[in-house]
């Protein structure tokens, strides 16, 4: 675009060129005409007379128009040779010429909306997410203030069979990216490639090689770029697990020597980044089963305790949504102390509540209590009992106790006196 | 309508008869120059107000034209006319007046006009109908066009004129925006009459908006006039996507102006 100006300034050097030429073309012109003119006058002198011997005199119209040469006649657009031409026939050509009227401006009026080219993104990722829902837990950045908490809150898991699952990447067309999904517990890489390894069968001592996806030692990632869509699907299958593990997801930076000539990936400023601890990396945590144990807490009244009951349950899950059990469970909790108890003041009448039941230092760690038929009593023989039935709503996440409070409930004689 | 009208270019020594394009001669006069029988006839062909006329536009119907040397003022000549005239000629006087001359004896002054027999009247009336075609143009007239453009918008603009108008018409500014960016001044030739009022017109010159690099149209721009005498044609300017394949950027577009 930018040749415009020059060339601009190319066709004005040409015109003023072609303005010279046309000066010395016009003086050549005028100098022939006063030659042919001086001529004509000598002629006519010669001749009769017909014209006056001075070319100033008898011209037509004194307006200062020149009828007189050659070039005043091209002028006036008459084309007779002016040597021929009496000023009478002159006079009569030039009437009837039209005389052009004032010339009216005509306005081009120009419009146009004008806006730069958009230019997309490039080597941007936009987000990290997976196609199914709640998988795994984003940092929650509220805690960060506070050292002492972790930025994350347990909202998110899978159960021990592990999940086969979907991680969604967007970004730039084009835009390569590195993820990797580290086993914290330990310290593995999932690869996306299958990797073979050797399985020794204890029995016969034979070695097979097996190839698998998994977790391995060794740093690996999945190695991706952001197709026409502008997103990227990437499976993943968490396996089995007894116990509880936990993930770390995020990306990997490219190293600028790899990059081949390509501008560095751009993450932004909160997604996950291996290599960095700002942000934090997305969190992954695999649950094994839960339980719940419904029991009397240890105390020096209640040393044998018997009739603790154990629910197993998955962690999390609505136990009062079980057809089988509606969430409601018997209890029958007994000891035998030494010495002589009683019921205490706070449960004189015998009926528990809630108020019996020892608080949790994390309430989301403790199954819900969804409503409780429980009565104490201490028999004649010292025999210390709580029986009725207890309905649980949602589990705790991992094992957890509903501890009633012993001491709450059951005194001693020596404590009423 | 011709546009134009005929008319005889009197002399005091003719003697006309009931019209100018006849004149009472005696028996056996022969046609000599200044004679009383005069050899020759000479008619103006005059343009109606606000057309023109050029003698490449006229001719003699039924006659040949001859190849003569070329004449200041420029002329063609004619042969094989009826009877009992000889040769013709047409002179353009101005862009307005054509006079034609009819001989009816050679003329050795004239290239080609030298040979044949002048006419020797007779003792019978004669009566000869010469036949004349052509067309009158829409005279030409000065313009004066002004580009208004908005200013400071990323868009150079640029006008080329059709070259063979490069004498008549003269072309000022910068094509920097605001009121009279460009300016174009000068005097039109003659319009043909087919050409007037036609939906092209006569091609005056280009008028090309170009966005700087960088740069797209929102859509195609737009020239309006303040006058119906001039027809615009435009061309859009599509410059294929860095970005996105398949799809075009309107960069430009090119306005060519006609005068209706």
């Amino acid at each position: 675009m930018a040749y415009y100006p020059k060339k601009y300034k190319k066709e004005e050097t040409v015109r003023v060129d072609k303005i010279k030429l046309e000066a010395v073309e016009e003086i050549k012109k005028k100098e022939k005409a006063i030659e042919t003119t001086e001529k004509a006058t000598a002629a006519i002198k010669a001749v009769d007379g017909v014209r006056p011997a001075n070319p100033d005199q008898n011209v037509y119209v004194a307006s200062g128009v020149d009828t007189y040469s050659q070039q005043g006649l091209t002028d006036l657009g008459i084309y007779l040779p002016i040597e021929t031409t009496s000023q009478e026939e002159i006079q009569r050509i030039i009437e009837t010429i039209e005389v052009a009227p004032a010339t009216p401006v005509v306005s081009f009026d120009l419009n146009y909306d004008i806006e730069l080219i958009p230019v997309p993104d490039m080597d941007k990722i936009y987000s990290l997410t997976t196609v199914e829902n709640n998988i795994w837990d984003k940092p929650d950045f509220e805690y960060t203030d506070d050292d002492s908490q972790k930025p994350y809150e347990l909202k998110n898991f899978i159960n021990q069979n592990g999940k086969d699952f979907s991680i969604s990447v967007s970004g730039a067309e084009r835009t390569e990216f590195r993820l990797a999904i580290f086993n914290e517990t330990d310290n593995t890489y999932y690869s996306w490639e299958e990797v073979d390894s050797v399985d020794v069968d204890a029995a016969t001592s034979e070695e097979s090689i097996i190839s698998s996806i998994g977790f391995y030692h060794g740093e690996r990632y999945f190695s991706g770029v952001i197709p026409a869509s502008g997103r990227q699907i990437i499976p993943v299958s968490i396996p089995a697990s007894s116990s509880e593990v936990c993930y770390r997801i995020g990306f990997v930076k490219v190293d600028s020597q790899d990059l081949m000539g390509k501008g560095a990936t751009d993450y932004g400023s909160i997604l996950p980044i291996f290599r960095g601890s700002n942000p934090p990396l997305y969190k992954l945590t695999q649950l094994p089963q839960s339980s719940t144990t419904i029991t009397l807490s240890e105390s020096f009244l209640s040393s044998n305790i018997t009739g603790a009951l154990t629910i197993s349950h998955p962690p999390g899950s609505l136990l009062n949504n079980s057809i089988s059990t509606l969430g409601k469970y018997d209890i029958s909790l007994s000891f035998n102390p030494r010495d002589k108890v009683s019921l205490s003041a706070s449960a004189s009448n015998g009926i528990l509540n809630n108020d019996h039941v020892l608080a949790d230092d994390f309430e989301d760690s403790q199954t819900e209590i969804l409503n409780m038929d429980l009565i104490a009593s201490v028999s004649d023989s010292n025999v210390c009992k709580i029986v009725g039935t207890i309905t649980l709503g949602k589990s705790s996440l991992r094992p957890s106790t509903i501890n009633f409070d012993t001491a709450m409930i059951f005194t001693t004689n020596a404590d009423l006196t | 309508m011709a546009n134009y009208t005929i008319t005889r270019h009197t002399e005091n020594i003719h003697a006309y008869g009931c019209t100018q394009f006849s004149t009472n001669q005696i028996e056996g006069q022969t046609a000599t120059n200044g004679g009383p029988l005069d050899s020759t006839i000479v008619w103006d062909i005059k343009a109606d107000q606000g057309f023109s006329i050029s003698i490449d536009d006229f001719s003699f119907t039924g006659a040949s034209s001859m190849n003569v040397p070329a004449t200041i003022p420029a002329s063609t000549s004619w042969e094989n006319l009826p009877s009992p005239i000889l040769f013709a000629q047409m002179v353009q006087i101005s862009t307005v007046l054509i006079r034609v001359t009819l001989y009816l004896s050679p003329d050795p002054t004239q290239p080609g006009f030298n040979f044949g027999n002048s006419f020797v009247m007779p003792g019978t009336d004669i009566n000869t109908v010469v036949a004349i075609e052509g067309c009158a143009k829409i005279a030409g007239h000065s313009m004066r066009l002004w580009f208004n453009e908005p200013t400071g918008n990323n868009t150079i603009t640029e006008i080329t004129i059709n070259p063979n108008l490069e004498k008549r018409l003269l072309q000022e500014g910068e094509g920097d925006g605001g009121l009279k960016s460009h300016e174009v001044v000068g005097t039109l030739p003659p319009q043909a009459l087919d050409k007037v009022a036609s939906s092209s017109g006569d091609y005056l010159m280009s008028y090309v908006v170009v966005a700087e690099s960088g740069y797209r149209y929102k859509s195609v721009p737009t020239l309006t006039i303040n006058s119906k005498l001039y027809n615009v044609e435009s061309f859009t300017q599509l410059t294929p996507s860095e970005y996105k394949e398949g799809e075009n950027n309107i960069t430009g577009v090119r306005f060519e102006i006609y005068k209706k």
